[in-house]
């Protein structure tokens, strides 16, 4: 029971640190109000362009593309959009980690008396992801204003993105842990995860197909809500709910394994 | 005339400092070699579900693919950091130590920029035609008397994007934070030439956009490469030429008014 009871205790208080980041983090972003909303703008317009993209592409074919109606790739848009700004504006921190690593930075996150994987994801956050999120939910208010199944399937997905895409980017910064500087391939990783999900997944052949499932299983949450919300199939949304699970699991695990091959740098920094 | 060649001399030195510095950091370039095939590979697919649906105004799908190969080819060969680099020096101050140099700061990063764009070109456009003749076999109807009219608009537009980027940079003087003017112009680029060649825009658009410079930057020398005719050439160029000359007398001018108002504190 005092097991029980320290656990949830400990929950509570990550929780309030969570909390806690997010809002300092979202004040210092509006203490530059003007660059703020100039970037989430700037964001959203720049996410048009490839509707725009798709509104001329359908327009001269019609009907579908790789069996995807305009309506289907606005959704896994809106989907991609508003998953990847939640990642950006919670844990775009995972992204430093390579950073972090090699100038010995990391030491600042291992002192504190926090759980280090939730202390080292949310430290930092983006102006522009608010322009992502807003963007999604434009999209679905256009297109699915009362679809009450397709903003279910938007909400599911768009967290499934989040945390499958936090934990590819970790995955991937992880292996600055055995290897050096592995930042060229969390690059590689996030720009594939981003482009497996705007772009229907028939275009791309078997093998790659297997890859967004498997390796940069970002198509669960993207993919998979689309055929949910076209027609709902229980097994493999359960087959999808776990398999984001373990996915996100085996990151944090193999994040801490590789971090007891981590060897601290002699940089004095402050982390305030 | 000698002083001349003596002035332009140093930018040629720097231009080479630059090419030879690329040569041995060559590491970065393989990340976006792995990039640029990814890109070339996903329009492929993409563009091979478009083209199963039905055909295409005046393209064939080898010449789509052509038609990308290029424009890619040239966001991935001739993009340069300079809006970044520019924002960050002007920012921070640094740009106080650049006027110091016995050097044009304006012409000091176009040299420096276009030793590692030559690298970038040479290095890029092997690759290009590797994938080009990979994924879709050789451009049907393409000879070698393309290439000198090819790179006179390759030439053109890089000119054009180069210092129509500057332009953008030099705007941080006046604005506190000019990331979406630059988001703006990447994104009018993208969409009036680089994924989408101009003829598949509704004719509203095309009119309009045959008069602003966005598609002179990627789908002239596209146009030209996948589809060169000698009235195509004298009905693009002069305007790319126009289109560089005005981004480089505003930049100039920029520069010039710019400069004079800059303030610099502290040591």
């Amino acid at each position: 029971m005092t097991a029980i009871n320290r656990a949830i205790r400990d929950f509570r208080k990550h929780l309030r640190i969570f909390a806690c980041y997010y809002r300092l983090n979202l004040a210092s972003a509006l203490e530059y109000r003007a660059s703020f909303f100039m970037q989430a703008f700037g964001m959203a317009l720049s996410n048009s362009s490839f509707i725009f993209f798709w509104w001329i592409a359908f327009g001269h074919v019609g009907g579908s593309i790789a069996g995807y109606s305009f309506e289907d790739v606005l959704f896994i848009w809106a989907v991609g959009s508003c998953g990847y700004g939640l990642f950006a504006i919670l844990f775009a921190n995972a992204s430093s980690l390579t950073q972090l690593i090699i100038t010995g930075e990391l030491d600042t996150f291992l002192l504190q008396p926090c759980n280090v994987l939730m202390n080292l994801l949310c430290a930092k956050t983006s102006l522009q992801a608010y322009g992502d999120v807003l963007y999604g939910i434009i999209l679905m208010t256009l297109f699915y204003a009362g679809n009450a199944a397709a903003w279910l399937w938007f909400a599911l997905g768009s967290l499934a993105f989040m945390a499958i895409f936090a934990a590819i980017t970790l995955t991937s910064h992880t292996l600055s842990f055995y290897w050096g500087d592995a930042s060229a391939v969390g690059s590689l990783a996030g720009e594939f995860a981003m482009n497996f999900a705007i772009y229907p997944e028939k275009i791309y052949g078997p093998a790659v197909r297997a890859v967004m499932y498997s390796l940069i299983p970002i198509a669960a949450a993207v993919h998979v809500p689309l055929r949910m919300f076209h027609g709902f199939e229980p097994w493999t949304a359960l087959a999808a709910l776990g398999g984001a699970i373990a996915y996100c699991v085996a990151a944090g695990a193999f994040f801490y394994r590789g971090l007891r091959r981590y060897e601290s740098g002699n940089a004095i920094v402050t982390k305030m | 005339m000698r002083m001349i060649i003596g002035r332009l001399r140093k930018y040629y030195i720097i231009a080479r400092v630059s090419f030879i510095n690329s040569i041995t950091y060559r590491a970065p370039l393989f990340t976006r070699f792995v990039f640029y095939t990814m890109f070339i590979y996903i329009f492929m697919g993409l563009w091979g579900a478009i083209y199963r649906e039905g055909g295409v105004n005046g393209y064939s799908y080898t010449q789509m693919v052509w038609y990308l190969i290029m424009t890619e080819g040239i966001t991935f060969a001739c993009g340069s950091g300079v809006f970044g680099m520019m924002n960050s020096d002007i920012k921070t101050g640094s740009i106080a130590y650049q006027l110091g140099r016995p050097t044009h700061y304006v012409l000091y990063q176009f040299a420096s920029s276009a030793g590692q764009m030559l690298l970038n070109i040479i290095l890029f456009g092997a690759l290009a035609a590797a994938l080009g003749l990979i994924f879709v076999g050789p451009l049907p109807g393409f000879r070698l008397g393309v290439i000198p009219p090819l790179a006179l608009s390759v030439t053109l537009s890089i000119i054009q994007n180069y210092f129509s980027l500057m332009l953008l940079g030099l705007s941080s003087f006046v604005i506190e934070d000019n990331s979406a003017l630059y988001l703006i112009y990447q994104k009018l680029n993208f969409m009036l030439g680089l994924f989408l060649p101009m003829e598949f825009l509704p004719e509203a658009i095309q009119r309009v956009a045959r008069n602003l410079p966005f598609s002179y930057v990627y789908w002239a020398p596209a146009k030209i490469f996948v589809g060169y005719t000698p009235e195509l050439f004298w009905q693009l160029i002069p305007r790319q030429a126009m289109w560089a000359i005005l981004a480089v007398t505003l930049t100039m001018l920029a520069y010039n008014f710019s400069v004079r108002r800059l303030q610099v504190n502290g040591g």
